[in-house]
This record gives structure tokens, sequence and C-alpha cells, in this order.
């Protein structure tokens, strides 16, 4: 069997400061490549202390030889959680430490698609209560630098909605994971501009689709995964305020209705839709629930519809209009 | 348990209809003391009872729990994750824990501030590589993480 010991290998010599989501994190690598990369991924903006949020340390494994990423893997106990890929990419995220360590082949460090679609996602979503962000499923799309947060369930068409409100004016921020942080600023949304995923129907409301093919998602879901700039020619966002939450619902009434969702309800579905975290995570799991709160008290109401993506999408704006 | 913390365990027990999307409250439910070849007490819990075989096989003695506070070892069977085989062990050591990855779905910690180890094993960890492996490593990564004298003693060469 092939062993790979990175036990007494020296130091990471390669530093750099990532700010992902609002956060900054410290970057420790033995590749020049793998930091210039992640440093134009994700470029500093306005660090000057000592403290990162969460220290990152990315071994290149350079003896390793090139082959296809196999399919991940993700399991989590207590404080710490674990991401493989094969034997020779793999990762383990501390919540207690706010500390993610890992090893890649070098051929991996080229990858952006990986690091910036599949990783860094990956490593928000699962320390994000533990400094301070909440990652929520919903959609968030931006205009007149107000946002809007669209949640529901799986398959109520979220990222259909969302492409179709970008057609018509808004910014797309995210359309399916939004993560939300309480910054000096108030209560800010961040996405991180990977590609929007439309089940294998969505040609029928975006005929630009037809130049893609479907292919299988990390989860394993068919689904046109495009990124929404290149795809539809819309605009994109990186964070904003959100000012009001949606739980779309679908209706086989060809209309739709707004009405009002209470603070309560809108906290509990926040809360029941979000990961379980065990007791001694309870100081993330009580950052998480703070931001929770703060989401739940924005305007809030339930949007069914049984209209198609775009005259929904005509609705939703023309409601965010005269509210 | 402080206040805080029990009403945190009062509302887990509450949410358990909320995602666990990762396996951390899967349940294992076999729990033995060992004793290692270096005589280090494990407190092994597990939902593969097969395992407590495979442990006497790597050279563990089935112990009683004494007044010593165990290392823990959590290891669990990921009977979902598809057989695939084992190509490499890969291993990582940060300040505080030692990681291995043995593959897709099969990798374990061992955190030596807490003194415990956790572990998945996909369906691929077979009785020899339990034995032959991952059991001396589980071993020998707990005494280091007990005792950091001994790391430098750590078996474990880069070989192909």
């Amino acid at each position: 069997m092939i062993v790979r010991n990175h036990f007494a290998e020296p130091q990471l010599e390669h530093e750099a400061v990532l700010s992902i989501a609002g956060k900054n994190f410290g970057l420790r690598t033995n590749s020049e490549v793998l930091m210039a990369v992640l440093t134009r991924a994700y470029p500093r903006e306005g660090f000057l202390g000592s403290a990162f949020d969460v220290v990152f340390d990315i071994r290149v494994d350079n003896a390793a030889e090139k082959n296809e990423l196999p399919a991940p893997c993700f399991r989590g106990t207590e404080h710490l959680v674990f991401a493989t890929f094969g034997s020779r990419t793999f990762f383990t995220f501390d919540l207690l430490r706010n500390y993610v360590v890992g090893v890649v082949p070098s051929h991996r460090t080229h990858d952006r698609a990986f690091w910036q679609r599949i990783l860094i996602p990956i490593m928000i979503g699962v320390m994000g209560p533990s400094v301070g962000i909440a990652p929520l499923h919903c959609a968030c799309l931006v205009r007149k630098s107000e946002g809007i947060m669209i949640s529901g369930l799986s398959g109520a068409g979220k990222s259909t909605l969302s492409v179709a409100l970008a057609q018509c004016g808004f910014n797309l921020l995210s359309d399916d994971w939004t993560y939300v942080t309480q910054l000096n600023s108030g209560l800010t949304a961040f996405g991180l501009s990977v590609p929007v995923k439309l089940l294998p129907d969505a040609p029928q409301f975006f005929p630009d689709l037809n130049q893609f093919t479907p292919a299988p998602s990390l989860n394993g879901e068919l689904a046109y995964e495009v990124n929404a700039v290149d795809a539809f020619h819309v605009g994109q966002a990186t964070n904003c305020t959100p000012r009001r939450f949606f739980l779309l619902q679908r209706s086989l009434n060809p209309a739709c209705t707004f009405r009002s969702l209470a603070t309560r309800d809108v906290n509990n579905w926040l809360e029941q839709s979000a990961e379980r975290l065990p007791k001694r995570l309870a100081a993330a799991h009580n950052r998480r629930r703070a931001i929770i709160h703060e989401v739940a008290k924005l305007e809030s109401f339930v949007f069914e519809t049984g209209l198609s993506p775009h005259a929904s999408a005509q609705a939703l704006k023309d409601f965010c209009d005269s509210h | 348990m402080t206040r805080t913390n029990l009403a945190f365990a009062e509302e887990i027990v509450s949410s358990s209809l909320t995602p666990d999307l990762l396996g951390r409250f899967a349940p294992t439910p076999y729990k033995v003391y060992l004793q290692t070849s270096s005589r280090l007490l494990v407190l092994m819990e597990t939902n593969d009872c097969m395992l407590i075989s495979q442990a006497r096989l790597a050279g563990f003695r089935l112990v009683r729990g004494g007044s010593t506070l165990p290392f823990r070892w959590r290891l669990f069977r990921d009977w979902k994750r598809p057989a695939q085989a084992i190509g490499a062990i890969t291993s990582l050591r940060s300040n505080n824990c030692f990681h291995v990855s043995l593959g897709c779905g099969t990798s374990f910690s061992v955190d030596s501030e807490f003194k415990e180890a956790f572990g998945f094993l996909g369906l691929e960890v077979t009785q020899a590589v339990m034995v032959r492996h991952v059991f001396p490593l589980l071993s020998s990564l707990s005494l280091c993480a007990t005792y950091p004298s001994n790391i430098a003693s750590l078996a474990m060469e880069n070989r192909a």
C-alpha cells in the first residue's frame, strides 16, 4: 500500500490573507501557485489585524500522481468534519479551533473550479457558524442596493426564479446558499459566485441553456451548472444588505399571492433547515441562532405562485417596487 | 454540565428533525474498553461489533474501565459508502491533531487535547486493513497524543 506521510514535513512557507464572506482566512501553503490562485480569487479586503477568523493550511503533494477528482464524501463528528476526495485529496475542518488542514496533489492547485465551486463553499458552509456566518439555504438577489432572500423546499424553484429575476433587472448574488453575517454596518449577505444549478427541464424557460449539456452535480443530481453571467448575460452581486425575505411555495393555481410571514415562523423555518450541531459547538450554534434571529426580523412574505418563472419574477419585482 | 449546556442539550433533543447531513449524530451503541499493546486504555465506541474482534486480532486486550481516564475512539462504519479499493494512506499533522485518510469516506483524526479519535470507515476497510493498518495507526497516534515525546517513534514512512 502506498503511504504518504506528511507528519514530519517542514512548515508551510507561503502565507497570505484571503477575504471570504466578510471573514479573514490565514492561508498557509507550500505552493506558490496555489497561493496565487486563491489570492486572485479571494483578495484581501481591509484586513489590518493579525488574528485570522480561520487558519487554512494546505499542503500540496508533488509526488502524488495525476487523477480525476473522485466523488467527494463529507462526514463529521463532534468538532471535526472530514471532506475526502479519494485518498490523495482530503481536508479536516476543526470547528473549535477554527482551523482547516488539507492535502491535495499538485495538479489540483490550478483547478480553479475545484477551489471556487467545491472546496471554498464547503469550507464556508462547514466553518461558518464557528466564525459568525450563518449559511442559509436561500437564493439572494439585489436591486437598488437592497437584497431579497428567497427560501423554499428543495425543488420549489429557487434557482429558476433567481435566473428569471436576474433577467428582469436584479443582480444575482446566489441561487442556493447565501452566507449571512453581522458586520459593523449591519446584517450582510454574501454569495460565493458559484454556478447556478438548473434542472434538465430548465431549457423550456431559458433557451440559452441549449448550448450546454446537463451533467451530474456534487449530489449526483443531473443538472445544468452554468455561470449565470456568461450564460444569461445577467448582473452579479457579491454582497448586499438583505431587506426582505420570501418563502417560495409552488401552487397549481395559475396565479401568485403574497401574504405576510411572522418573525417566529421565519425563525423556525430557518432553524429547522440548518444543520444540527453537537453540544460541544454550543457557541457556534448560538452565533448562528443570533444571525437567524436578525434575518427573521426582515419584512417577510410567503410567495405562492403557479405562474411561469418569468411571470413570477415580474410579479415579485412589481411587489418589491410597490412596497 | 452547565445550565447553558443543559438548555442546549434539551434543544438538540427537541430539534431531532433538523438535518444531519454529516452523520454527526449517527449512533455508536457498542462500547468496550481496550488496552493497546503499549498499555494505553481506550474506550472504543462503534456501530460495528466486528471491530471488537478485529481489535483483539490487532493485539488489544478487552479490559474493564478503570479509574484512568481512557482515550476515546469513536469509529463509525459507514455502511452507505460504496466499496472502493484503498489506494493509499495519506497523513497530516496540525497543532493538536493527527489526520489520516485511506480513501473516499475513510478517514480519522486523533485529537491530543481532547484525547479522542474520530473515524469513519468505508466498506472497503476489511478486517485485514483494520488489523494491519488502522488499529496500529490509531494506537501509535493515540500514544503520541498522550505522550508527545513519542512522536519521533511514529513508524510511518513514505513508501510506494
